[in-house]
C-alpha cells in the first residue's frame, strides 16, 4: 500500500522534472525539433506528425535505457559480492545524482573522459544524416538516436533507474522523465522558441536543483529500510 | 593507368596488405567503408539513406528485443507466455540479423575465403551459431533464446565499427585541412579579359589574379601589386609576408589586403602545398618501430585469443552443453578484439604528425619522430640558426686624422655596397637609409668574391677599396697602429670587421654583430625544461661563439671545421639533435641521430634533413620533441590499457562471468578510450 501510494506521488513527480528540466533539453537539442519542422516542405497539417514520431523515438529511447539502467541495477543486486548492498547501490547512485544536479547548476565542473567526445561526434554524424534524409522515418529515427545523446539531466535520473533495482520501475521512470520533456520540445518545434533566452537559462539551472533533490531523496531512501530494521530491533530489545 | 593506392579512400591513412575493397575504392577496414558510405559526399543519395535506415531499424528493433527478453529473464513468465514472448523476439530479430547480420557474414566469409582469419569472421560465427540454437528452441518449444544476444551483438558490432573509422578519419584531419587550403576556382587573365577556371586546368605561364582574402591556386612569381600574404600554414609563423613585383607566392597560402597578378609556375603536384602534402603523407605510410611492436603484438594476439576461445569453448561444451560453449566462447572473442590495439600506436603518431605539420614542421618519418622522444642533447649551429642570418652594424670607427666623420664614411660604404647582395653589404645599406645619408655617384665598380668590393667615389676622385684585412693588405693599404688596436678590442667582442680605405691607408672600421632571434632565449629555457643539453657548434671564431653563449647561458665550441662537428656529435652515445639552417651543415645535420633543418621555407622538398622547421621560429624545436614525448606516453597508456583490460576480460569470460552483449559493450567502451587517448593529441597544450 505504501509503496502504490509513493509511486503515485514518485511518478509524477519525475513527470514534473521533466517538465521543468526540458528547458534545459530545449537549449541542448531545441534545434533537431526545428529541423523536423522544416522536413515538412508542404502542409502545416504535416508538422504534428514530424513532430509526435520524433518525440516517440526520443522517449522510446529513454525508456529502453531506464530499462536497462533497471535491469543493471537489478544485476549488481543478484552478483555475488554485492548481494545485500541494495542500500548502498542506492547510495551511491543518489550521490551520483547530487554530482549531477550540481553539475548542471554549474557548481562543479564538468570532466570527460577520453574517447567522449568521439562517442558524441558519432552520434552526432548519425544525427545530421537523419536531418540530410528529412521524412517521417527520418524524424522518429531522429528522436531515437537523440535520446542517446549525452545528457546530464539523462544520465541523472538513469541513475535513479539503476537504483530502483527493476527494469520495469526503471523503464517507468525514464518514461516519465521523457513524457515531462514534451510540451517543451514540442512547443519549440513549432514556434521556433517558448520563452526568453534568460528565462530559459534560469528554468533550466533549476531543473539542477531538482536532480539534487531527487538524488537525496534516493540516498535517503537506500537507508530507509536500514532505519526501519534498527528501529524495530531498537525497539524489541 | 590508374596508381595504385596507398591510402584508405575513407580515413586516408596507410592501407594494410589486404585492404577491402568495393565499388573500385579501397578501404583499410569495413567500417571505413560503411562510414563512407553512409555520411560520405560522394556517396549516392539513395544508398546513404538505405543504409542509415538499415542502422535506425535495426537498432530500434533491437531496443524493442531487449525490453522484452529483460521482461522474460526476470519474471520469468509461464511457459505459453514464454513461448509468444519468444516468437515475438525472433520476429523481430529477422529484420536485424536480414540487414545487419548478413553483409558482415559475407564479408566475414569473404576474407576467409582469402585465408585470413581474422576477429569478425569468428565473431560473425558465433552470432549466428546463437542466432539458429535460438531458432531451433523457439520452434522445439525450449526456453533458451539468445535473440537479444545476436542482434544487440550485431548492433554494437557495427557501431564499433563506425566509431572506430570516425576516429581514423580524424587522425587525418591536419591533411584534409591542407587539401581543402586550394580554392577550387581561380581567376585567369587571359588576352585582357578575366575568367573564372578551375584551378586544375590552370597551366604553367598563366596569369592569374588573386583577390585580398582569397587563396593562391597555385605557385608563381609576382608581375603585378603589392600585398602582404599570410603563409602561416606553410611556415607555421603568423606574421603575414610583404609580395612586390618579382615575390614567389605558393598555393594554400591567403592574400591578405592587396589585389595581385601573378604568373604560375608550379601547378598541380608541383605545386608546394601539393609536395608538402606527399611528403607527409610519405612519412605516415612508413611505420614506425611502435606501430610495428603493435603490429607484431596483435599478430600473436589474435591466434592466442582464438585458441582461448576454442578451450573455452571445448571445456563449456562437455561441462554444459552447445549454448552456454558458443556464448562464453563468443564473450572471449569480443572482449578480446584486438582492433583497438592495432589502431591506437598509429592512429598516435598520424595525429601527431599531422599536427607537427599544421605548425610547419615537416618530420620525415614516424620513426624519426618515435626517436626524438630519447633525445637528451641538442646541438645548434650559431649563424643563421640561433642568430638572425644578417648581421647588425654596431661600432663605427673612423681614423682620427682622416678628416672624416661617422656620415662621411658610411655614404662612402653605402654607396659601393648598394651594388652587392652580401649580407654584411646589405646591412650597411640599411643603417645608410636610416640615418638618411646620402648615397654617392659610383663608377668602375668591381666585386672580389669573399674579399671585399671596389670602386671610385667620383666626388673624392679616388678608388676606394672595401672589404677583409686580407683585402686590404692585398691592395696595398696596411693597417697602422690605431686600427690595429681597435680591431683585436672589437674581434674580442666577437664582431665581424669591414676595412675601408683608399690613397694611402686604411680610413675606417665597421664591427658587425650578430643578432640572437627574438626567441633563441625562449627556446633554450624550454629545451633546459626538458632536461636537454644544449650545445653551440660553430666555425666561427671563439670569440664570437662565446659571445652568443653567454648570452643564453649554455656551452658553445667555436672555430670547428665540418669534420670537427661531426666528431664533436659523435663523441657523446646520448640521442642527439644537430640543429642547423641545412646550408652548410649537412653532413653535421645526418651525423646526428636527428637532423633538423631551420628555416626551410618552401625549399622543403631539397632539403635533406630528417626534420625540416619551414619557418625560422626556434621555440618548435622543443615543442616537437614535448610533442613526440607525449605520443609516446599515450602509447605506452594505450598498450598498458588495451592489454590488462583484456588480459583480465578474457578470465572472466573463458571462465564464463561475462554475457555476450556485456562483452561487446566492454570491447567498444575499451576501444572508445584508446582511440580517444590517441586523439587528444590533437587539441592538447604541447
Amino acid at each position: 500500500m505504501v509503496s502504490l501510494i509513493r509511486r503515485m506521488i514518485e511518478y509524477p513527480l519525475v513527470f514534473a522534472a521533466g517538465l521543468i528540466g526540458s528547458f534545459h533539453c530545449v537549449g541542448m537539442c531545441g534545434g533537431f525539433p526545428i529541423a523536423v519542422t522544416s522536413f515538412s516542405t508542404t502542409k502545416k497539417t504535416r508538422i504534428p506528425k514530424n513532430q509526435i514520431l520524433y518525440n516517440s523515438g526520443r522517449v522510446f529511447t529513454y525508456t529502453f535505457l531506464g530499462a536497462t539502467a533497471g535491469y543493471l541495477g537489478l544485476s549488481l543486486r543478484e552478483i555475488e559480492p554485492f548481494l545485500g548492498w541494495q542500500a548502498t547501490i542506492s547510495t551511491v547512485m543518489g550521490v551520483l545524482m547530487v554530482v549531477v544536479g550540481l553539475q548542471i547548476l554549474g557548481i562543479l565542473g564538468e570532466k570527460t573522459l577520453p574517447g567522449f567526445n568521439l562517442y558524441y561526434s558519432f552520434l552526432k554524424k548519425a544525427i545530421a544524416s537523419f536531418i540530410k534524409q528529412k521524412g517521417l522515418g527520418a524524424s522518429f529515427y531522429l528522436g531515437l538516436f537523440n535520446g542517446f545523446l549525452p545528457c546530464p539531466l539523462i544520465y541523472a535520473f538513469l541513475f535513479k533507474a539503476a537504483a530502483s533495482g527493476s527494469p520495469e520501475k526503471g523503464a517507468t521512470i525514464m518514461l516519465s522523465l521523457g513524457l515531462g520533456t514534451i510540451p517543451a520540445m514540442f512547443l519549440i518545434g513549432i514556434f521556433g522558441r517558448i520563452a526568453s533566452l534568460k528565462l530559459q537559462g534560469s528554468i533550466s539551472r533549476a531543473s539542477g536543483f531538482i536532480v539534487v533533490m531527487f538524488g537525496v531523496f534516493t540516498i535517503i531512501r537506500g537507508f530507509l529500510p536500514y532505519f526501519f530494521k534498527f528501529g524495530n530491533t531498537h525497539l524489541l530489545h | 593507368m590508374g596508381k595504385i593506392p596507398q591510402f584508405c579512400y575513407h580515413c586516408r591513412l596507410p592501407l594494410p596488405k589486404k585492404p577491402f575493397t568495393a565499388k573500385g575504392l579501397s578501404y583499410c577496414c569495413y567500417g571505413c567503408f560503411l562510414t563512407h558510405e553512409i555520411t560520405g559526399e560522394e556517396g549516392e543519395e539513395g544508398e546513404a539513406l538505405w543504409l542509415l535506415m538499415k542502422l535506425g531499424l535495426s537498432t530500434f528493433f533491437t531496443m524493442n528485443i531487449m525490453i522484452l527478453s529483460y521482461a522474460d529473464y526476470i519474471y520469468g513468465f509461464d511457459e505459453s507466455v514464454s513461448h509468444i514472448l519468444n516468437y515475438i523476439m525472433l520476429l523481430l530479430s529477422i529484420p536485424v540479423i536480414a540487414l545487419l547480420g548478413l553483409p558482415f557474414l559475407i564479408n566475414s566469409l569473404r576474407s576467409l575465403s582469402k585465408l585470413v582469419l581474422n576477429m569478425d569472421t569468428l565473431i560473425a560465427i558465433g552470432t549466428f551459431s546463437a542466432y539458429i540454437l535460438s531458432i531451433i528452441s523457439t520452434v522445439k518449444s525450449q526456453k533458451q533464446v539468445y535473440f537479444d544476444t545476436a542482434s544487440m551483438i550485431l548492433v554494437l558490432v557495427t557501431a564499433g565499427r563506425f566509431l572506430e573509422a570516425n576516429a581514423k578519419a580524424r587522425a587525418s584531419n591536419a591533411i584534409k585541412e591542407l587539401l581543402e587550403l586550394t580554392p577550387k576556382e581561380a581567376r585567369v587573365i587571359k588576352d585582357g579579359v578575366e575568367r573564372l577556371v578551375p584551378s586544375e586546368l590552370i597551366r604553367k605561364g598563366d596569369m592569374v589574379k588573386v583577390l585580398p582574402g582569397e587563396s593562391f591556386a597555385v605557385d608563381g612569381e609576382v608581375v603585378e601589386g603589392n600585398s602582404s600574404v599570410d603563409e602561416s600554414m606553410l611556415s607555421g609563423e603568423s606574421k603575414p609576408v610583404f609580395k612586390t613585383r618579382g615575390s614567389k607566392v605558393f598555393s594554400g597560402t591567403i592574400n591578405i589586403d592587396g589585389v595581385l597578378i601573378f604568373r604560375a609556375t608550379g601547378v598541380g603536384e608541383e605545386s608546394t602545398l601539393s609536395r608538402f602534402i606527399k611528403l607527409i603523407e610519405e612519412a605516415r605510410s612508413l611505420k614506425s618501430p611502435v606501430e610495428r611492436l603493435a603490429d607484431k603484438i596483435s599478430s600473436i594476439f589474435i591466434p592466442v585469443v582464438v585458441s582461448i576461445a576454442g578451450i573455452t569453448f571445448a571445456f563449456w561444451f562437455f561441462k554444459e552443453g552447445i549454448n552456454t560453449a558458443i556464448l562464453n566462447s563468443l564473450s572471449v572473442l569480443l572482449i578480446s578484439c584486438p582492433c583497438a590495439l592495432g589502431i591506437a600506436a598509429p592512429m598516435a603518431i598520424q595525429v601527431a604528425l599531422g599536427r607537427a605539420a599544421k605548425e610547419g614542421i615537416l618530420v620525415r618519418t614516424g620513426e624519426t619522430f618515435e626517436r626524438l622522444s630519447h633525445v637528451r642533447r641538442v646541438f645548434l649551429d650559431k649563424t643563421g640558426t640561433l642568430t638572425k642570418r644578417e648581421m647588425r652594424l654596431s661600432s663605427i670607427f673612423v681614423v682620427p686624422n682622416s678628416n672624416l666623420n661617422e656620415s662621411d664614411l658610411i655614404s662612402i660604404c653605402a654607396s659601393l655596397e648598394s651594388v652587392s647582395e652580401h649580407p654584411l653589404a646589405k646591412s650597411t645599406v640599411e643603417f645608410a637609409s636610416q640615418r638618411g645619408y646620402p648615397l654617392l655617384q659610383v663608377s668602375k665598380l668591381k666585386v672580389s668574391p669573399g674579399m671585399g668590393i671596389e670602386g671610385k667615389v667620383n666626388h673624392l676622385g679616388e678608388t676606394v677599396y672595401i672589404g677583409s684585412m686580407r683585402f686590404m693588405r692585398k691592395n696595398g693599404l696596411d693597417p697602422d697602429r690605431t686600427v690595429t688596436l681597435e680591431k683585436e678590442r672589437l674581434e674580442s667582442k666577437g664582431q665581424t670587421l669591414v676595412f675601408c680605405g683608399w690613397g694611402k691607408g686604411i680610413k675606417g672600421v665597421l664591427g658587425f654583430s650578430e643578432e640572437l632571434r627574438e626567441d633563441a632565449k625562449e627556446a633554450i629555457l624550454r629545451l633546459k625544461e626538458l632536461k636537454i643539453d644544449t650545445v653551440i657548434l660553430t666555425g666561427d671564431n671563439r670569440y664570437s661563439a662565446k659571445a652568443v653563449a653567454a648570452t643564453l647561458g649554455i656551452e658553445s665550441k667555436g672555430e670547428l671545421t665540418p669534420e670537427d662537428k661531426v666528431r664533436e656529435i659523435k663523441k657523446h652515445k646520448e640521442v642527439s639533435v644537430m640543429v642547423g639552417d641545412g646550408i652548410n651543415d649537412v653532413p653535421a645535420l645526418s651525423a646526428a641521430d636527428i637532423g633538423i633543418a631551420i628555416g626551410c621555407g618552401t625549399d622543403i622538398a631539397r632539403e635533406s634533413a630528417d626534420i625540416n622547421l619551414l619557418g625560422e621560429s626556434l621555440e618548435k624545436i622543443p615543442w616537437v620533441i614535448k610533442l613526440s614525448r607525449e605520443t609516446r606516453k599515450r602509447i605506452k597508456e594505450n598498450l598498458f590499457w588495451a592489454f590488462l583490460y583484456n588480459t583480465i576480460g578474457i578470465v572472466v569470460a573463458a571462465l564464463g562471468f561475462l554475457k555476450p552483449v556485456a562483452a561487446a559493450l566492454a570491447m567498444i567502451v575499451s576501444s572508445i578510450l584508446v582511440l580517444g587517448n590517441s586523439l587528444r593529441l590533437q587539441k592538447e597544450r604541447i
